[in-house]
């Protein structure tokens, strides 16, 4: 099994790129936020984030999007019924 | 696999301001982003062989102390430009009421690149720091290099 990976690269023009491996499904996003939140308990503010999501983390993404549009269905069909 | 962010960094510490206006220096001194901060200007300092003091020199002379206790000061050495030296130091404080960080000195006789470089150091050296501090809050090993003016940390859960 990969272990998890997180690599930072911090520039001296201030930049940072953080680069996530080998998370299930969509934690990556969840860690991403952990780390913006521990973050400012140093006083570290990311501005301008931008996210490439990896392929592995739109077929995450999009397994997501189709159960949240099953469950939906089947709620209206149960409400209807 | 994931993905990847890319930001820009900012430093403006928020808890500190009240700190500044209420606490004692030794509150302060142990406050957790002045330690970092004392860290990062250390590891700087180590790199140009400086020195930390309190204070800061003025065009006359005078010392002027800074809030957070820091202040970076190169000497001028044998065999480097006296423009790559810092005789007055450069203080880092922290705005009273924003808690942004900010760089005061003066900087006469300063290489205006040199000036600029330690600062982005300080800043760069801080930032990687306060990473490699979160990193370890959530559990993971952390290994750190330095290649062309870039710090690479990387974080894994190696650990059975």
């Amino acid at each position: 099994m990969l272990h998890k990976t997180i690599q930072i690269v911090v520039k001296d023009d201030g930049t940072v790129t953080t680069d996530f491996s080998h998370f299930t499904g969509t934690d990556c996003l969840a860690a991403g936020k952990q780390i913006h939140v521990l973050l400012a308990q140093f006083g570290v503010q990311v501005d301008e984030a931008t996210i490439t999501p990896k392929p592995e983390l739109l077929a995450a993404q999009g397994v997501q999007q189709v159960a949240a549009a099953d469950l939906a269905l089947s709620q209206s069909i149960q409400e209807e019924g | 696999m994931s993905h990847i962010e890319e930001g820009k960094t900012n430093l403006v510490f928020r808890e500190l301001p009240s700190l500044l206006r209420n606490g004692t220096q030794e509150a302060l001194a142990e406050h957790p982003c002045i330690k970092l901060l004392q860290q990062a200007v250390l590891l700087v300092a180590r790199k140009y062989d400086g020195q930390i003091l309190p204070y800061y020199y003025n065009y006359w002379d005078r010392q002027l102390p800074t809030n957070t206790g820091l202040a970076l000061h190169i000497p001028v050495q044998e065999g480097k430009s006296a423009g790559e030296a810092l005789p007055r130091g450069i203080g880092l404080v922290v705005d009273a009421e924003t808690g942004a960080l900010a760089f005061r000195g003066d900087s006469w006789g300063v290489d205006p690149a040199f000036y600029e470089q330690l600062q982005r150091a300080i800043v760069q050296t801080y930032t990687a720091l306060a990473h490699m501090a979160v990193l370890r809050q959530m559990n993971y090993e952390v290994r750190t290099e330095q290649v062309e003016g870039k710090i690479t940390i990387t974080g894994g859960t190696y650990a059975a």
